[in-house]
Formats: C-alpha cells, sequence, structure tokens
C-alpha cells in the first residue's frame, strides 16, 4: 500500500479504505450505536411489571418526566454540574499556573503527581475520600488538632463530601487542558504586562486568563459534561440523598425496575449533552475567529 | 506603637537634575554567587547608555534591578532622585522593550500599543490620538488593525517600541534590541533607535553583547565582567583609552605584551625594553601593553616604517584579507604574538614565513595594569 494507486483505480481504493474501517466501523454500530438505538426504542415503550418492556410506542415516560420530582434533579445536575466546571476551572488555572512557572524538570515531576491518581480508577480515588473524611480520619485529626472540631466528626456521608469527591475527581481533567494553553506562554508576556501598570491581578486578568481562553473553554466541557453523568461519588460520598441525572437512571432501572423511564431520562441526559456540546463548539469556534 | 518610617522618597537637589538612574553600592546574590557585585553607577538624564559585557557578565541582572523584576541583595537604586529599591516594576516610571518582544499574542496592534493607557487608566477620548501618534513614531501608521502574529520581526519590534514609549516613561530599558534581527535590519535599526531616543528625549538604556551596537548607539557605555562595572564611559575613551585589559580585548580587538615597568619603557623578556605612553603605574609593576591591530604597521625593512616609532622585528606567519583590510598575523621574538591591520593603501604584499618589521606610535598604546 506504499505504491501510489494508479489512476483509474478510485473506485478499488475507496473499497479497500470501506474494507479497512468495516472493522472499527461494525465494532463502534455493535456495541454503541445499537444500544444507543435500543435505549431510544425502549424511552417509548410501555414497561410491564416485571422491569421488561411491552414495546409499543407512548411518550408517556417523558411526560412522566416532567414531575418536578424529576425535574429537581435535572436541575440539581446541571447546577452541580456548573459549579463543580467553575470550582475546577477556578483551581485547574491557579494549578496550571503555578506549573508552568516552575523549572521544567520540576513541572513534569508535579505532572506525574497529578497523572498518577488521574489514571487510578474512579471508584479507588472515591473509597480513598471516605477514608480521608471518615470520622478519626486524617482530615478529622488535622481539624481537631487545629481546633476547629472536638472528637469524632460526621462528614459522610454529606453534600459537602460529595461535592469535594466530585471536585477532586475532575481537576485533572481540568489542570491538563490549561496548562497546555499557558505552557507555551513567552515569560516575558507577564513581565511585560508589570511593566505597563499591571499588579499581580491584573497580569491574570488582562493578560494570561485572556491568552489560557482556549484551554480553559476545554476545561469546562471536559468537566461540566462527564458531571452530569457521574453517579458513583453521590451514592458513596453524599449518601444517595442529592442525585444526580447518573443516579436516577440507575434508580429506575434498579429500584423502579421501569426500564422505559430510566430509558427516557438517559435519552434526556444524551440531548442535555449533546446541547452543551454545541454550546461549547460555538464558543470554541467564535473564540477561534476572533485570535485568527 | 512607633511612628512609621520616613516616607522613601529623596528629594532631588534643585541645583543639578537627578540622574535618570544612580545605583548605589548594588549587588545580587543568587545562593552563594553573586551575579551582580558592588555596581555604582550614575545614568545621566537624556542619555543613550548602554550596559555592555559577554552573556553571564551580570548585565541583565543589572537592568532586572532598575525594572524592579529583581530586588538587589545589597545598595539601592534611585530613579530620577527617588528612592525605588523595593518599588514593585508596575509603579516605576520606566518600561522595558524585551528582547522577545513579549507582544500580546490575544490584542491586535492597536490594542497592544493602548495597553498601558488603559490600565492606567487614560481618559477613553485620549487614547486612540495617542496610540495614532505612537504608531507614527516608528513608522507603523495603519497598523492598528493587524494580528501581531502577522507581523515580520522588524515589524513587532516597532509596535513593541510603540507600546513601550506610549505612555512617555522617563526611562526606556532595551534588552538586546537588536539581537533578534537580521544584519542588514540591525544596523538599519542601530541609527533609527539612536534617532528616535533624540526625537522623544527619553533615556535610554540598552543591554547588549554586541560592541559594534553599543559604540555606534550609545552616548555612554559601561562595560561589564564578572558581575562587575570596569568601565564607564564614552565609547571614544573606552576604545582608545580601555581601563582594564579585559576592556582592551572584549571592545575592538587588542594584542598585548607583557613585562615590567621600567623609567624608559616596558622590559618584556626575549624582547627588549618597548616605549610605552605616559602612565600612571610605579615603576617595577608588572603591566600589559595593549596594542590594536590598525596601529600596527608592517613593512620590509625598519627604515620604511614610520620614523620616531616603535620597530620590533617579527616573522609573518599569516595574511588574512578580511575585505576593507587586511590582517596580518605576526609573531615576535619573544613569541607572543601581535596583530597588524592595513587597508586602502597602506596595504602591502609581504612575504609569509619571512621575517618583517612591525612598528607604532608609542602613543597609540596603552599600558594597562596587570
Amino acid at each position: 500500500m506504499t505504491a501510489p494507486p494508479p489512476a483509474g483505480a478510485g473506485a478499488r481504493r475507496g473499497f479497500l479504505t470501506a474494507a479497512l474501517l468495516a472493522p472499527a466501523g461494525l465494532t463502534v454500530a455493535g456495541l454503541v450505536l445499537v444500544p444507543l438505538l435500543l435505549v431510544v426504542r425502549d424511552s417509548f415503550a410501555t414497561p410491564d411489571l416485571y422491569g421488561g418492556t411491552k414495546g409499543g410506542f407512548t411518550l408517556a415516560n417523558y411526560r412522566s418526566l416532567f414531575d418536578p420530582v424529576y425535574l429537581k434533579v435535572f436541575g440539581y445536575s446541571l447546577g452541580m454540574a456548573a459549579l463543580n466546571a467553575a470550582v475546577c476551572l477556578l483551581l485547574g488555572y491557579v494549578v496550571a499556573y503555578y506549573l508552568v512557572s516552575r523549572a521544567p524538570q520540576r513541572q513534569m515531576l508535579l505532572l506525574l503527581l497529578i497523572i498518577v491518581p488521574f489514571w487510578t480508577d474512579f471508584l479507588v480515588r472515591t473509597f480513598a475520600w471516605i477514608n480521608l473524611l471518615s470520622p478519626g480520619g486524617p482530615v478529622n485529626s488535622l481539624t481537631d488538632a487545629v481546633g476547629l472540631t472536638h472528637g469524632p466528626a460526621q462528614w459522610i456521608p454529606s453534600q459537602g463530601a460529595s461535592f469535594v469527591g466530585l471536585v477532586y475527581a475532575f481537576l485533572p481533567t481540568a489542570v491538563f487542558p490549561v496548562y497546555a494553553s499557558l505552557r507555551g506562554v513567552d515569560p516575558a508576556l507577564g513581565e511585560a504586562a508589570r511593566d505597563l501598570g499591571c499588579g499581580w491581578w491584573r497580569v491574570h486578568t488582562k493578560v494570561l486568563l485572556p491568552i489560557a481562553r482556549p484551554g480553559l473553554l476545554a476545561a469546562a466541557l471536559l468537566t461540566f459534561i462527564p458531571t452530569l453523568g457521574v453517579f458513583v461519588i453521590p451514592v458513596l460520598l453524599g449518601g444517595g440523598k442529592n442525585q444526580l441525572v447518573g443516579n436516577l437512571i440507575v434508580t429506575l432501572y434498579t429500584e423502579f425496575r421501569n426500564q422505559p423511564m430510566g430509558a427516557a431520562a438517559s435519552v434526556v441526559l444524551l440531548v442535555l449533552m449533546l446541547v452543551s456540546l454545541a454550546v461549547f463548539g460555538t464558543a470554541a469556534r467564535r473564540l477561534r475567529r476572533k485570535t485568527a | 506603637m512607633t511612628s512609621a518610617p520616613a516616607p522613601a522618597s529623596v528629594p532631588a537637589s534643585a541645583a543639578a537634575p537627578a540622574p535618570a538612574v544612580r545605583l548605589t553600592g548594588i549587588g545580587k546574590a543568587f545562593g552563594p554567587a553573586y551575579a551582580v557585585k558592588d555596581v555604582t553607577l550614575d545614568i545621566r538624564q537624556n542619555e543613550f547608555f548602554s550596559i555592555l559585557g559577554p552573556s553571564g557578565c551580570g548585565k541583565t541582572t543589572l537592568m532586572r534591578m532598575i525594572t524592579g523584576f529583581e530586588t538587589p541583595s545589597e545598595g539601592t537604586v534611585e530613579l530620577g532622585g527617588v528612592h525605588a529599591t523595593g518599588v514593585p516594576p508596575h509603579k516605576r516610571d520606566l518600561n522595558m522593550l524585551f528582547q522577545s518582544y513579549a507582544l500580546f499574542p490575544h490584542l491586535s496592534v492597536y490594542d497592544n500599543v493602548a495597553f498601558e493607557l488603559k490600565v492606567r487608566k487614560h481618559p477613553r477620548s485620549a487614547i486612540p490620538g495617542a496610540v495614532r501618534d505612537a504608531l507614527a513614531l516608528v513608522r507603523l501608521d495603519g497598523y492598528g488593525d493587524r494580528a501581531v502574529a502577522g507581523l515580520s520581526g522588524g515589524q513587532k519590534q516597532r509596535v513593541a517600541i510603540a507600546r513601550a514609549l506610549i505612555g512617555r516613561p522617563s526611562l526606556l530599558l532595551l534588552d538586546e534590541p537588536l539581537g533578534a534581527l537580521d544584519q542588514k535590519l540591525r544596523a538599519e535599526m542601530q541609527l533609527e533607535l539612536k534617532k528616535l531616543q533624540r526625537e522623544v528625549g527619553v533615556t535610554f538604556v540598552t543591554v547588549t553583547h554586541d560592541q559594534e551596537e553599543a559604540l555606534t548607539m550609545s552616548d555612554r557605555i559601561a562595560v561589564m565582567d564578572g558581575g562587575r562595572v570596569l568601565q564607564v564611559d564614552t565609547p571614544e575613551a573606552i576604545y582608545e583609552r580601555p581601563a582594564t585589559r579585559f576592556v582592551a580585548d572584549f571592545i575592538g580587538t587588542s594584542t598585548f605584551l607583557t613585562g615590567r615597568l621600567g623609567t624608559d619603557g616596558l622590559a618584556v623578556a626575549g624582547l627588549g625594553t618597548v616605549p610605552v605612553p605616559g602612565h600612571a603605574l610605579p615603576d617595577g609593576a608588572q603591566a600589559h601593553l595593549a596594542v590594536r591591530p590598525e596601529n600596527v604597521t608592517v613593512a620590509r625593512t625598519a627604515d620604511t616604517l614610520p620614523p620616531g616609532g616603535v620597530a620590533l622585528p617579527a616573522t609573518l606567519q599569516q595574511t588574512v584579507y578580511l575585505g576593507n583590510a587586511t590582517r596580518y598575523h605576526l609573531t615576535l621574538a619573544d613569541g607572543s604574538e601581535l596583530l597588524a591591520e592595513a587597508g586602502g593603501a597602506g596595504r602591502a604584499e609581504l612575504p609569509v614565513g619571512e621575517q618583517v618589521w612591525a612598528g607604532w606610535d608609542p602613543e597609540r598604546s596603552r599600558v594597562l595594569a596587570e
């Protein structure tokens, strides 16, 4: 396949391309597209009594999702995702700025310290937080030592613990794109800003943050959208009291044994994600046009 | 509580204008090593001043202490007669032209140039006119809407100059201003920077390792080596009357004869006594005699050398054609090397490998302490 194809071999080349793409294409179709379509089909079906579906076509499942109880879950999820993205963006920028202002070798070491937990399983990291925040655990001992608490503190389950877990899980995802957009920046830019009258705050707001915008946008996207689908953290650290859409879907499928409604909630989540993606995509395109 | 310390400002004396920059006993240590040590220096108002030295001599650190990016470990900085040692960069009445230009990539040419006025909250209505004037000053009229990324190196530098001068600082520091430009553009910018400095009446301080740059542009030059300032003087004085062997060697080219000073000259082992010009060193001191190649005449015989000068037999090792001049590499009787240079009518066809005579006017050589 190294020699250029002879003239008039377009059709044969097209066939070859299709043949080479077929294994991957079939895999994606079989493992992603088909299940997705099945979920969409289920979302319009009528539930039977045993957790399955009776088929048919109805909009009742979607209509049921408009119940305030469910709407609250969607609203709460969007709020949580936005808050998580905002906090991750802020911390991510601070960490990324700290990283790029270190010597190159130190940067590699610090990056590794972020990457290793990032590669560790989600569940393991969440359990680690259970240990850290448990009564008499390391964090509790620390707050006891400095006099913030007296004796064992009951922090798990709570909304706060759940949020800490979320931020911790997504922070690396925010650090990397911001780090990438700050890494190539000439250190003289910050000095030039100071030279031209900026104190440290305006060095960031006027120069570094605007330059990091593409990275910040990517970080927002990469933290906001996945947060919508999280379900382990609210259960383990939040006690399942404040549910995210992910938890709702699990509950509908497993506890309520209502497969069509679970499917409908999944489809709504999918649409929410696609809409967010479109919003971020438009913002990114506008940004590129402006700087081009 | 006792009273607060007196405000950190020293009023300028009414008689003489305060120097633009006054460094007193300034030093900067990084760990145990000093990058700059015990520098005392005045830079006058409205002069074009150069800090010249090889890389690693401490010139950049010295400049960064003037801008405020580095805090001196010892000594004081005064700017325009006002004590400025601990003052942060954004509160100093000076600007800097960065070697990389450091233009803000997310802003247009206009917004780059207007940056300082916006940050310092100048009246909104005054900004467009000021930007237009600043761009006209660097001959970039009409470039305001351009993106920074599309500019050539020379244009970027002009934008950086306009951005640095728009706030009318009392002092502009230029870090290797011509380092990134090609040879031809460099020669052009040398003259232009000089002209610009006279036009705007701002004190320019440039930091450079390029002696030609320093000699062409500066009113005065400080030569640095090993963290210390060795000599501060006009380009002519630095070239004609270098204070140390390093200066004589670093600025232009010099060859050196080394020996002991006596009443009738410098006694060089294996060479005899060489006449020297007036100097302040005591008899019996070890000293170097610095001779510039362009002051050395080479001839076939001693009697064809200009009369009244030094005349030494030498072996011609090599001639190098330089275009505008020819350089002769000579070895003297004691084995030391001597360079001679002749241009135009002074050039002579001389036999390589044979004995010739080298001579110079003692007044055109210089005695330097060991």
